[in-house]
């Protein structure tokens, strides 16, 4: 009864995963996120060396880095990032990373990232002067032909461990090493739209209603079972 | 309780509003100088649930707030400019906002449009706010030309020469898609548009004025009605998620029998 209980408990969660990748379906840069489930020998296993865990709860989520399809936006200061690699951005929390690159300048020439939040260029904050700029395909920032700045790309080993903090922004881990990537390459003009992918999240939305239900007959079954054995018991 | 329900409405309110903005720009596609609305989103905090089990599990499951709206900006991609031969019709060619006074001595900005005379014989907008460059064109003008650098040249009354009234300014902005919308053709600089820089027509990328000609609206058919069908199935996405999360909550009541 109580691995049907944590299978349901399981399904709800991914259910969550999957709402929260429907809602952002239109949202740009946004990386789907993906449940992990632990192998079920790997959780048999833990339930022997740890007799006190009473449920089974092996939920993780990762983001899938997939590149999603770019979409021409018109927009001038608006790119989009060819191959992987990520925009680095300083918050007040610290650094974080996106692929969301709708760039805008703040009155006082700072270049702003989506979250108007300054972008990382090679050398630190770039500050313009505020007026019209250009962006080439390699990560120039450049105004009335000079060049300003280089925006700053760096690559994860293993970006599906970034931490989704929302607005398009992930953070690394402490252990995550960030490197620069040498060769950028942008496309200007163009956004990244969501990874996420409608039919797919629909039929993982469907399997997971199925498997939920299946976990219910076995809950139902089990307490029928019971409640016969507890009768046949009484009639002794 | 469940939190995919909640995620989901706000799936749909977003979808809702992303279907306004269209709506918006539909019925606008035969406005003159209008420039469309663009919606776009943002995906909302994330807290780690079920964080790691004696080490042995790959890291904390991510649970998202949902999507929320991020900004509704211009889009100020130039429009067809469309030929109309009336002397008083005022378009910018190119980049190019015109400076008009918007009462209390506050400016605004405009793309063009129809242009009048007032009753004190200034140039002002069809809405009747004055341009700010001050022109004096009078009462009796017969014949008023405004030149693509912005010079207003001015016949009136019995004479034969044109004579100068004055010259129109063009401004623009850093960042044009953070300008405000006012309704009625008219923009305000706010923060991320930055502030006006003032320019003479047809000089650092600036536009040039076509008069006789009227800007049309920016919006796309085809652009508009294919991100509609893309809002509605993302909503209807959502709707099913919803079902799927009560069908779930109503078998859980049905545990028990």
């Amino acid at each position: 009864m109580a691995i049907a209980a944590s299978g349901m408990q399981n399904d709800l969660a991914r259910l969550e995963l999957i709402s929260q990748n429907v809602a952002n379906a239109a949202t740009a840069g946004y990386k789907r996120q993906i449940p992990v489930n632990q192998a079920f020998a790997g959780q048999v296993d833990q339930l022997l060396a740890q007799p006190q865990v009473t449920s089974l709860q092996p939920r993780s989520s990762v983001i899938d880095p997939m590149a999603a399809p770019v979409r021409a936006s018109g927009g001038s200061y608006d790119l989009a990032i060819e191959g992987d690699g990520f925009l680095e951005i300083a918050t007040p929390e610290g650094v974080r990373y996106t692929r969301h690159g709708a760039l805008h300048l703040d009155s006082s020439g700072r270049l702003l990232g989506a979250q108007d939040m300054p972008v990382m260029g090679l050398s630190g904050e770039m500050r313009l002067a505020n007026a019209a700029f250009e962006i080439s395909p390699t990560g120039e920032i450049k105004q009335e032909g000079r060049l300003v700045g280089m925006l700053k790309l760096v690559h994860f080993d293993k970006p599906e461990q970034l931490q989704p903090a929302g607005n398009g922004l992930y953070s690394a881990g402490a252990d995550a090493s960030a490197e620069v990537v040498s060769s950028a390459k942008f496309r200007v003009g163009y956004l990244e739209q969501s990874n996420v992918n409608l039919p797919r999240e629909m039929v993982s939305m469907t399997e997971t209603v199925r498997h939920f239900e299946a976990m219910q007959r076995i809950f139902q079954g089990r307490d029928e079972s019971l409640e016969k054995a507890i009768r046949k018991l009484g009639e002794f | 309780m469940n939190e995919s329900l909640y995620i989901a409405a706000t799936g749909m309110n977003t979808q809702q509003k992303s279907v306004e903005t269209i709506a918006n720009n539909l019925a606008n596609v035969n406005t003159p100088a209008f420039k469309k609305g663009k919606v776009s989103f943002e995906d909302m905090v994330y807290a780690a649930r079920e964080g790691n089990v004696a080490g042995t599990l790959q890291g904390p499951a991510w649970h998202g707030g949902g999507v929320g709206v991020f900004s509704l900006i211009k889009d100020f991609a130039p429009a067809e400019l469309k030929k109309t031969d009336q002397p008083m019709d005022l378009a910018v060619r190119g980049e190019g906002f015109i400076e008009v006074m918007d009462g209390d001595g506050i400016t605004a900005f405009s793309r063009g449009g129809a242009l009048t005379v007032d009753k004190d014989g200034m140039l002002a907008t069809a809405d009747g706010h004055v341009l700010k460059a001050n022109i004096h064109v009078g009462l009796d003008a017969k014949e008023i030309q405004i030149a693509a650098d912005g010079r207003v040249l001015v016949r009136n009354g019995d004479r034969t020469e044109l004579a100068e009234a004055g010259r129109i300014e063009l401004v623009r902005f850093a960042d044009m898609s953070g300008l405000t919308a006012l309704g009625s053709g008219l923009y305000r600089p706010t923060e991320r548009s930055g502030d006006a820089i003032y320019g003479r027509a047809g000089e650092e990328g600036m536009g040039t004025f076509a008069q006789g000609y009227s800007e049309g609206s920016n919006v796309q058919l085809i652009d508009e009605m294919v991100n509609l069908m893309a809002a509605q199935r993302a909503y209807e996405s959502n709707v099913k998620v919803i079902q799927a999360a009560d069908e779930m909550l109503a078998m859980s009541n049905n545990l028990r029998k």
